[in-house]
């Protein structure tokens, strides 16, 4: 039989590429003419085995070449109109996550790569964690209740009233509580409260906390810590500082200061005009310390064996630093304004 | 609190030549923040932050003390000016009787002064207390403020003939009793409140926050009593906090300054009314001390401060540090030091963490390396659920949901208005305001609310929020479990559906179901809502919010939602995917069009139909219309390839059973 003729014959009735994949599944497929012919070399003594195998792949080299031509005639044909690209393209629907989830997300990472491990305690706390076991008597005014919302039921014998937590603090006596012994090394993201709601405070925040404890630790982890936060936050051009502070639950106490960085730290802009982003150069982060050590006897650790430092900070505040994101009212974090949330 | 300071008036007790700007910088490096310099004509104020625990540098002496200790470490000369006092000439002529029995006060002095002339001060006088923001009067009430802000001692002058009596008894207030102060206004006392009387029941002055108006002194005043109070801090506060008056006094008293200040305080008032008011001391200086303090001893070794900072330091250079700053310092052994804060560091310094504070501080932090800590990491397993918080949000978002944030409090009012009781909430005993009164125990209440406020800036919406709740428990904190609350605008059921459906998928679970709810419940539409189930367990609701309730939110497009357990979620969730070998044959698919009863539930078809024979693999909702669905019948087999004859038996069981079950009949193809 004269396959090529045959071929042919049928390849130039060929009108579309309907009638190409039915040729090519007529001769090519797995029931196809030559795949057929190919089998039938099976039945042949090795010599004519060979002559007849030339034969066959001469064929089917020739025939192969005449279908990739008609291949590429078809195709082309195929491939005609006109669309216009600069239409707009059909996108998925873009949702948003919050800018706190953001903040929480990117902070967490860059503390986990130094050992810091994320925790999550009770937001609805006893006054023993959240001041008590931060050495804070219960005359300190952070405890007046202008400063802490109270929740309304019976206090405990053991550990007072319940308050809403007004910071992530609440957290180190209950971390030392759970580790029983150092290190410890964890950073602690949650919601806080106070009772302020105007156009700088919001009546809920966030906190991150952080809480080293171990043998040896001393100021430079501390300082080291911060920077290395700072530098890889807000990026490794912008400088940190401590400054001397006050809080109850650590001492000595810092207050640290990035670099400010719309101005760089020079306090003037490009203009030569005062920079009215920062004080003189300096921002203020937040809070940090040294452990101080009635708050490791409250968790049970030895002051002696052991030092610390933590840190608190809010994470509206440091993320708005960093994106230069001005809110000229920070209450429209929670107004849950959709004008607002699709812009991150 | 802020305080501020005129350099010129700084220079009075302070020798140094560094610069304004120096003095700032040095200084918030090593001690008090000095937050802005203002020029004021041809002076500048330093605009300083006073922590609550160093009130001793809310003065301008107090300020120098520091700057005399700090400014040599940065290699600038300083020398403090220590202030000067002549000797007390006490007068006689004039009794006055001061009474605390209760000990309410710490220390009492006071003087008896004749012959006061009302005018103004010297300029330059005026000047200094007007940079600091304090109003001038007349020259009597300016030199109480000056001595405070020179010396951070709050002091009070009686006009003494107003007072009538001459007695001054400290007492507590009585419950409804009423003061008017110097400015005029009245204020209703509490048993709380500490007050002075005149012995006959008047008030006649709220002491360490602000004097009355029935015993200030006026521009008649010709015999006046100075007089100083050391208070009990926590009482100043709670009163000064509750009437909200918020002065200067008072922010300064509740710190607790220095009962030793108040002679010196008393002293230099003494010499200004006399030098400046042309007054004459007429009486004694009374000088009741009830509660002397005794100054605190500390222990503290070399060793002790130099693992707490870092660096090493010799004994001789802490100690040195230390005297700089007016400690007195003794060797107690080879390397323990022992020592005394000044008087007025007596209430700060208390344990040897402060010494290690003070030396560090002079040493300078910013000369301090940075460190990461070189200890053994602590290997602690990692917070499951707050890795499936994180994915859960990032799969929401990139399927077109937007994240909210709530408030975890919210009002009587929303949660009436979403049919929730208050009853089962957490109640705020003090609500700053009706908007915040109960913590959240559910977060379906202000998602409504979001999707209402937002209901004009799209047809569609498409929120979640992944946040806790609180549910109350008696004689313990509340319960607080987070809950993944899903709230879909204008859109379907079957919309709301798919993403939870996408989402179990996320977290490897195929068994996704929706029960249906046929009775009537508070939030849903009956028989447009169901239970959310993960193989065999609720994880929550799902459905059509009542049109009732939309209705009191103006919402009048469908509203679904769904609210979902996510720590239950967290534990059915498998963040190890089976591998399954690859089938080398073709599935063989059926469709089948059946008429339905109304009301047939598509899954129990798949269930019944499911239990016919094991190649049966997957049945899918192919279309739906009226009472006709189609169904797709996927069957495999791991053994060879399906044939059509093959199936036929098994499509003809799964025909007759559907018809037995849910009289459905095949659709014959029109």
């Amino acid at each position: 039989m004269n396959y090529n003729l045959e071929f042919r014959g049928d390849l130039n009735k060929v009108k579309n590429l309907n009638d190409l994949e039915k040729l090519r599944l007529e001769y090519f497929g797995s029931q196809g003419k030559i795949t057929q012919l190919t089998k039938s070399l099976k039945s042949l003594s090795p010599e004519e085995k060979k002559e007849a195998g030339r034969k066959i792949n001469r064929l089917k080299n020739e025939i192969e070449l005449a279908f990739s031509q008609k291949q590429q005639e078809v195709a082309d044909r195929n491939d005609s109109g006109w669309i216009d690209v600069t239409a707009p393209g059909i996108k998925p629907r873009e949702g948003h996550l919050h800018i706190v989830s953001l903040a929480i997300e990117e902070i967490t990472r860059i503390f986990e790569k130094i050992g810091f491990t994320r925790v999550r305690y009770p937001e609805v706390e006893w006054e023993w964690y959240a001041f008590e076991s931060l050495n804070m008597p219960p005359n300190h005014p952070a405890r007046d209740d202008f400063e802490t919302f109270f929740v309304d039921q019976e206090p405990s014998s053991q550990y007072g009233k319940i308050v809403l937590s007004p910071h992530t603090s609440s957290g180190q006596v209950r971390e030392m509580e759970r580790l029983h012994q150092p290190p410890i090394r964890m950073i602690n993201i949650a919601k806080c409260y106070r009772p302020n709601w105007d156009v700088s405070h919001v009546p809920m925040f966030h906190q991150f906390e952080g809480l080293v404890v171990d043998r040896g630790i001393n100021i430079t982890h501390l300082k080291g810590t911060m920077d290395y936060f700072a530098k890889q936050f807000f990026g490794p051009n912008r400088k940190t500082r401590l400054r001397p502070f006050h809080f109850q639950f650590t001492e000595p106490s810092f207050e640290v200061d990035i670099t400010c960085g719309v101005c760089l730290g020079t306090a003037k802009l490009a203009d030569g005009s005062r920079c009215r982003f920062c004080k003189e150069g300096w921002l203020e982060l937040g809070g940090s310390g040294m452990v101080h050590p009635n708050v490791l006897k409250a968790g049970k650790i030895d002051a002696q064996k052991y030092t610390g430092f933590a840190f608190g900070w809010g994470i509206e505040r440091t993320y708005m630093m960093k994106s230069g994101t001005k809110l000229d009212d920070i209450r429209l974090l929670y107004s849950n304004d959709i004008r607002f949330l699709e812009q991150f | 609190m802020n305080i501020l300071i005129a350099d010129t008036w700084l220079r009075e007790y302070l020798q140094t030549d560094a610069t304004p700007r120096q003095i700032k910088d040095c200084l918030s490096l090593c001690g008090p923040s000095v937050e802005r310099l203002k020029e004021v004509k041809d002076d500048v104020v330093y605009d300083v932050e006073i922590t609550s625990n160093r009130v001793d540098m809310a003065c301008v002496y107090g300020f120098a003390l520091e700057a005399a200790a700090i400014l040599p470490r940065f290699g600038l000369n300083a020398q403090l000016k220590p202030l000067t006092i002549s000797n007390l000439q006490t007068g006689r002529g004039i009794e006055v009787a001061i009474e605390d029995k209760n000990k309410l006060c710490n220390r009492i002095v006071a003087v008896a002064l004749d012959d006061v002339k009302v005018g103004p001060l010297p300029e330059f006088m005026r000047e200094r207390i007007e940079k600091s923001d304090i109003r001038s009067l007349n020259n009597l009430i300016d030199i109480t403020n000056y001595v405070m802000t020179e010396l951070g001692h709050p002091c009070h002058v009686f006009d003494l003939d107003r007072i009538k009596t001459g007695r001054l008894v400290i007492r507590y207030a009585k419950n409804g009793e009423h003061l008017v102060t110097l400015d005029g206004k009245k204020y209703e006392l509490e048993s709380t409140d500490v007050v002075i009387d005149d012995g006959t029941g008047r008030i006649i002055d709220l002491p360490g926050i602000m004097g009355t108006e029935n015993s200030v002194v006026t521009n008649q005043t010709k015999r006046v009593l100075l007089f100083i109070e050391s208070n009990d801090p926590v009482k100043i506060r709670k009163t000064s906090m509750r009437l909200g008056i918020r002065t200067v006094a008072a922010t300064i008293n509740e710190k607790h300054p220095d009962p030793e200040l108040a002679k010196t305080a008393l002293l230099r008032g003494i010499e200004l009314l006399q030098k400046h008011a042309g007054a004459k001391v007429v009486s004694p200086l009374y000088d009741i001390y009830s509660k002397k303090t005794v100054l605190p001893k500390i222990k503290v070794s070399t060793e002790f401060i130099n693992t707490r900072l870092g660096i090493t330091l010799t004994k001789t250079q802490i100690a040195e540090f230390l005297q700089s700053l007016n400690f007195s310092v003794s060797e107690e052994a080879k390397t323990i030091l022992e020592v005394t804060p000044p008087t007025y560091r007596q209430f700060d310094i208390e344990i040897p963490e402060d010494i290690v504070e003070e030396v560090a501080r002079l040493y300078g932090y910013h000369l301090l390396p940075n460190r990461i800590m070189e200890g053994p990491i602590p290997l602690l397993p990692r917070d499951q659920s707050l890795l499936w918080e994180e994915q859960i949000k990032k799969y929401l978002k990139y399927n077109g949901l937007t994240e909210i944030y709530n408030y975890s409090m919210l009002s009587t009012d929303l949660l009436r208005k979403t049919g929730f009781s208050e009853n089962t909430s957490l109640k705020l005993a003090n609500p700053l305001t009706e908007e915040l009164v109960y913590m959240r125990n559910s977060l379906i209440p202000q998602m409504i609310k979001t999707i209402s406020d937002n209901q004009n800036q799209k047809n569609e919406l498409m929120f979640f929020e992944l946040s806790k709740i609180y549910l109350p428990r008696n004689n313990n904190l509340p319960t607080e479990t987070t809950k993944l609350c899903l709230g879909y605008l204008g859109k379907t059921f079957f919309e709301l559906k798919g993403i939870i459906e996408g989402l179990a998928q996320e977290l490897g679970r195929e068994d996704l179901q929706v029960k249906p709810i046929t009775t009537d419940t508070q939030l849903f539409v009956k028989n447009q809502c169901g239970e959310v189930l993960l193989g065999t367990e609720t994880i929550g609701v799902i459905g059509l919010v009542k049109k009732n309730i939309a209705l009191n939110f103006l919402i009048k497009n469908n509203l679904h939602l769904a609210d979902l357990d996510f720590e239950k979620i967290v534990t059915l969730a498998k963040s190890t995917k089976n591998y399954v070998p690859l089938n080398p044959f073709p599935p063989l698919v059926q469709d089948l069009a059946l008429v339905v009863k109304p009301h047939t539930y598509f899954a129990n078809l798949v269930k019944e139909i499911e239990k016919i024979s094991v190649l049966i693999k997957k049945v899918e909702l192919l279309d739906e219309y009226a009472n006709t669905k189609t169904l797709r019948i996927i069957f495999h087999d791991r053994t060879k390839t399906l044939e059509e004859k093959e199936i036929a038996p098994i499509r003809q069981k799964i025909l007759k059973t559907l018809e037995e079950k849910f009289s459905a009949k095949l659709k014959l193809n029109s």
